[in-house]
Formats: structure tokens, sequence, C-alpha cells
């Protein structure tokens, strides 16, 4: 009896291995898609890699249980035997009575291997349902789909509250007011006594000064509180209602693109010192050097760079 | 008891059903059935329009099975005496009186009660003891009946007049309700050749009393799986329209429901049926096949089937169909 059953029992097994593996890989898919959309939601950017481990981790977790778990019977497995061959569930009958405790048990298990002798396995074709099929599909559309959610900066996790605070741009903006003011810290800029510093942007009538140096960049947009620039005379101001990100190096070099404008504009209006275009390329140029090295700000060198060209 | 071999099963049915051939044409499943029914050791309700055969099909059965045969007449006046016997008083050697029980022709192993729907319901119920018990009791003393015991009584569906239909109780004691169908031209042409020869039966024996129930003890192993019994069980159940969990079909088209006895004789006749066929288990066809004789004398159609001009083989069909799909 074993082995007329076990051949077609082994058939059965792979099928039911296939569909695990369908199944386990479209709740894997799901699992891993719904992990990716909650961690864009809440603001967590893991490595692409932990994605993939969580998918490979999951699909073959299910899979296993799935396959072990869900394992066929011998009494599905010969029921299916019965409706494929129409055998009058004469292999149930076997599978199910498995004594010999009269002559007729022992008829009916002969009778039965008989019958499982004469089916062709071939004819017992490894049936996949189309909702598998449909169930990976969807499962591939929650993968595909979760890459379009975009990462919510505005989250707790994603490791920045200032993302939503209007920046304290005190730090890299300033307020020109005065040719005196602005000359003596071109003065300053232009003996490149700052050094690695960037050069001071002292504001003419606060006399506040911020240091932009590269490593700061990223702290003086958190402190920034105005990013504005002030005319000569206070009636116009430059660079209002900037946001910035801590990482957000494209809207900085957007700034710093936005301020050199307005400071051309200035300049062509007569609003702003004519020295100053020049302490400012001493200025972007420092920012440059500072910034060369520093891999991530690309955005801010380029900005630089367009200003220095 | 006789020990009989498995394989000899089928061989010895093969015999019986050429032999009642030679006095029966056509009627294939009729005189399957039949065979299935006595060595289920069940009674058969032949019905069929005057001239097909009903008589002939039993004398050449009881021929064939070589046992004691009585023929008994209905009619509107048959007493119950005149069926399972009575005391008389006689005179032993000595001149003292004594009471006697003279059988009567119910003692016999097989029984043909002839138009049984012509005697009147006291007569009728006089066989209910003796169809469900194999044993008469008269004046407090009760007789078994010789085993192998059949009754095998025949109706006419056309003549209603005079009749007395039988009581439900009485249809229920019969495990088959056959329907002998009219004859095709062809049949009918061998009918009357046949006959041309002789009018008596010419089977022969092939079993005997003790074989049948060596036969009926052999079919009581044979397995059936606990999912086709819970398949004839449901099919049974399915067919009481007042039940919470009924089908659809009962709803619409049933008055009343089978018995349980539908149920023991599903189980028992498939296990029969299934030897025949030269299985050794039973199978969901067996149920199927011989639902139809099992129940169609045991579910009453209500005023809508008979309004959709359905019989109540039609809607045993429809019971079939939709148990399958519950299944």
């Amino acid at each position: 009896m074993k082995e007329e059953f076990e051949k077609f029992r082994k058939k059965i097994l792979l099928e039911h291995l296939i569909k695990a593996l369908i199944l386990g890989i479209s709740l894997g898919a799901i699992f891993t898609a719904l992990i990716f959309s909650i961690f864009k939601f809440i603001g967590i950017d893991l490595f692409f890699v932990f994605y993939i481990l969580i998918f490979l981790a999951s699909s073959a977790g299910l899979i296993c249980l799935l396959y072990f778990k869900h394992q066929p019977s011998e009494k599905v497995i010969a029921k299916r035997l019965d409706e494929t061959y129409h055998l009058k569930e004469k292999t149930q009958t076997m599978v199910e009575y498995p004594s010999n405790d009269n002559e007729i048990l022992i008829k009916q298990k002969e009778d039965a291997k008989e019958a499982l002798v004469n089916c062709d396995i071939k004819e017992l074709k490894i049936v996949i349902p189309a909702s598998y099929y449909i169930s990976l599909a969807i499962a591939l559309l929650l993968v595909i789909g979760s890459f379009f959610i975009p990462l919510n900066e505005n989250s707790f996790f994603h490791g920045d509250t200032s993302s939503s605070t209007p920046v304290d741009s005190s730090s890299i903006d300033t307020s020109l007011s005065s040719n005196d003011s602005t000359s003596e810290q071109g003065g300053e800029q232009g003996s490149g006594e700052s050094g690695d510093e960037s050069g001071d942007l002292t504001s003419g009538d606060s006399g506040d000064t911020s240091e932009t140096t590269s490593g700061d960049v990223d702290s003086a947009s958190e402190n920034s509180s105005s990013n504005s620039i002030q005319s000569g005379d206070g009636d116009t101001q430059y660079g209002q209602g900037h946001v910035f990100t801590k990482d957000g190096f494209t809207e900085l070099g957007d700034v710093l693109d936005d301020y050199y404008n307005q400071i051309v504009e200035g300049e062509i209006q007569g609003n702003i010192p004519d020295d100053l275009g020049d302490i400012l390329d001493e200025y972007f140029k420092s920012l440059y050097d500072q910034n060369k090295n520093n891999e991530g700000n690309t955005e801010i060198q380029n900005a630089i760079k367009r200003r220095m060209l | 008891m006789k020990k009989l071999e498995i394989s000899e099963f089928a061989t010895l049915v093969k015999k019986i059903k050429e032999e009642v051939h030679k006095d029966v044409v056509g009627q294939e499943e009729v005189i399957d059935n039949v065979i299935i029914a006595i060595l289920a050791g069940g009674n058969v309700l032949l019905e069929g329009v005057p001239g097909v055969g009903k008589t002939r099909l039993v004398r050449s059965l009881s021929q064939t099975l070589s046992l004691p045969f009585s023929r008994i007449q209905f009619t509107p006046d048959l007493m119950p005496s005149d069926l399972i016997g009575m005391n008389i008083i006689e005179k032993d050697e000595k001149g003292k009186l004594n009471t006697r029980f003279q059988k009567g022709p119910i003692f016999a192993n097989l029984i043909l009660a002839d138009e049984i729907n012509r005697a009147t319901p006291k007569t009728q119920s006089a066989l209910l003891e003796v169809m469900q018990e194999h044993s008469v009791t008269v004046s407090n003393q009760t007789y078994k009946i010789d085993e192998p015991f059949f009754v095998m009584a025949t109706e006419n569906p056309i003549e209603q007049d005079g009749t007395y239909p039988l009581p439900e109780a009485q249809m229920d004691r019969f495990m088959f309700k056959l329907v002998m169908e009219f004859p095709s031209n062809e049949e009918l042409e061998n009918i009357v050749n046949m006959t041309q020869v002789t009018m008596d039966e010419v089977a022969t024996k092939i079993i005997d009393g003790p074989t049948i129930l060596a036969m009926r003890a052999l079919a009581k192993d044979v397995p059936v799986l606990p999912e086709i019994v819970t398949y004839a069980m449901k099919l049974v159940s399915s067919s009481h329209p007042e039940l919470k969990d009924t089908s659809e079909v009962a709803k619409k088209y049933i008055r009343y429901g089978a018995s349980p006895r539908a149920g023991q004789a599903l189980i028992t006749t498939a296990k029969i049926r299934a030897l025949i066929e030269g299985r050794f288990n039973v199978s969901y066809e067996d149920i199927d096949a011989l639902s139809y004789p099992i129940l169609r004398h045991r579910i009453k159609i209500n005023y809508n089937a008979i309004n959709e001009h359905l019989s109540c083989d039609d809607v045993i069909a429809l019971l079939i169909q939709e148990n399958k799909k519950g299944h």
C-alpha cells in the first residue's frame, strides 16, 4: 500500500509546497510592504537591506508555517486521488481502515492497491488555484505602492522636530545696513584672517554676527529665526519666509541662491553698497573651501559654486 | 452459519440475475434492487400496471432462491387470521379438546402480497409485526418466522376504486419501493416469444436460505467511510421540511420527510450494492443510486411539487443535488 500511495503523496506534497511558497511569499511581501509603509509614515528611513531581511524572514517563517501546519493528511490525499481517478472512495476507505481485521478489509486494500497501480501519476495535475496568483499579484502591487508613500518628514521619528519650525536665520543671514560695517567686515574677509572660518556678516544696525561655517550650516538653520536680508535703509527685507530642515540641504542651497539673486537685484537698484558684492564673493569662496570636502552638502556646494562663477 | 467467500458474492448474484432473466424480460434496475433488498433482509413494494411481470418476478425469484413461497391475494374481505393463522380447537386421541395454532400463509420465507392495497387497513396492519420483527403474536403467544423472510407486495397505481392506501407506518416497513415501467417494443416482442414456449417460470435454484444469510452476514463487514454515513444521514434529514437546518428543496416541495429507517436502509443496502459491483467499500454513488427506491415512498411531496409537475423522483434528485453541494 505504502509504495503505491507514496508516489502520489509526494506529488501532492510538492503541490502543497508550491502553494505554501506562493502564499508565504505573498503574505511576507504584504507584511514587508506594511512595515515599509508604517516606517515611512512615522518617518523612519531605514536601509533597503533591512526591508529585504524582513521580507526574507517573514516569508520563510510563513512558508514553513503553511507547509508544516497545513500539510495535507493521508485522508486528504486519498480524497484527492479518489476524485481525480474516480476510484469510488477506495483510497479513502483504505486509509480510514488501516487494520486487517477481517477478510473484506484485506480485500478492500488489495482492490485499492490494484486501482492505484493502474493510475497514471501524470493525470494528477499540480493545481494552483487562481486565488493564489491573485494574492501574489496583490502583494506585489502593495510592495510597489509602498515605494510611493512619501517619507513623513514632520514625524517625531524623522529625527528633527525643527523641520516645521521657522528657522532663525540670524546665524546665516544678516541685515545689511551700513557701508562701513560691511566694508569693515569685507576687509576682514578679504584679509583672509578668518582662516577656516567663514567671514562674519555683521548687520549694520544691530551689530549681530553670525558664524556660517560649513560645519555649522545645520546649526545655522536650526538657530536661525529670521532669514531676511534687510536693505541699507531697512525698507526691503530679503529671503524672508524660508523654512529649513536639518538635512534640508536642498532648501539651504536654494536659499543661498535666492540670497544671491536678491543681492544682485539690490546692487542694480543701488540699495546695497558696491563693496558688499566683493564681501559676499569672499564669503562664498570661504564657504566653498570649507564645504568642498564635506560630502553630502552638495547642494550648498553647488549654490556656492554658482555664486563664485 | 454457512461460510461464504467474498469472491463468490458477486458471482452468485450474477447467476441469480441470469436465472431471473429467463422469466422476466428487461427490468434490469428492478431485478438488481429486488436482489439487494432480499440480501439486506428488506421488504419490497412493487408498483406497476397490470401485466408488467410483478408476480412473475417474485415467483421466479422464489425458485432461484429455493425458498418456501406463499402467494396471498389481498382482497377487501381478507381477514388478519387468514394471513397469520389462528388457534383452532381439536380433539386429541383421548377425546380431549385442545387448542392448536394453525399457521397462516405468512409462515413462509418469501411472501407475495399481491395487490396489497386492496385489503382493509385492519388486514394490512396484521403485516406490521411480521414485516418488522419477523414474528407473529396470537393470543399472547409469539411465533418466530424462519429466516430469511421477505414480503414482496405489489400494487396497481391506476386502479384506486375499492383500494385502501397503505398507511405511513406500513409504507415505512418496505425497504424499497420499485416501479416497474412498461416494457419497450423490443422487450414486448421478447416477452411474447418467451411465453409462447411456456407460461411457467423456468428459473432454477441458485442459492438457498442459509446462503442468503451468509451473504447478508458477509455484507455487514463492508467498510463505510464516516463521511459517507454523514452524507446519507444528511440526505435523510434534509427531506424534513420542519427541521431547522433542512434543505431548500424540502421547504419548497416536501410535506413529510423520510423516517430513520431510510437512513438504516441506505447504509445496509449500499454495502450490498458495493459487493455486487465488485467493490469492497461503499461509495457516494451507492447512496445516490439507492436513494430513489428508499426515499420515494417515504417522503410525501406537497402541492407545490404537484403544481410544477415534479414527481417524487424529481424531488429526490433535487435533494441529492442540494446535498452534494453542501457536502
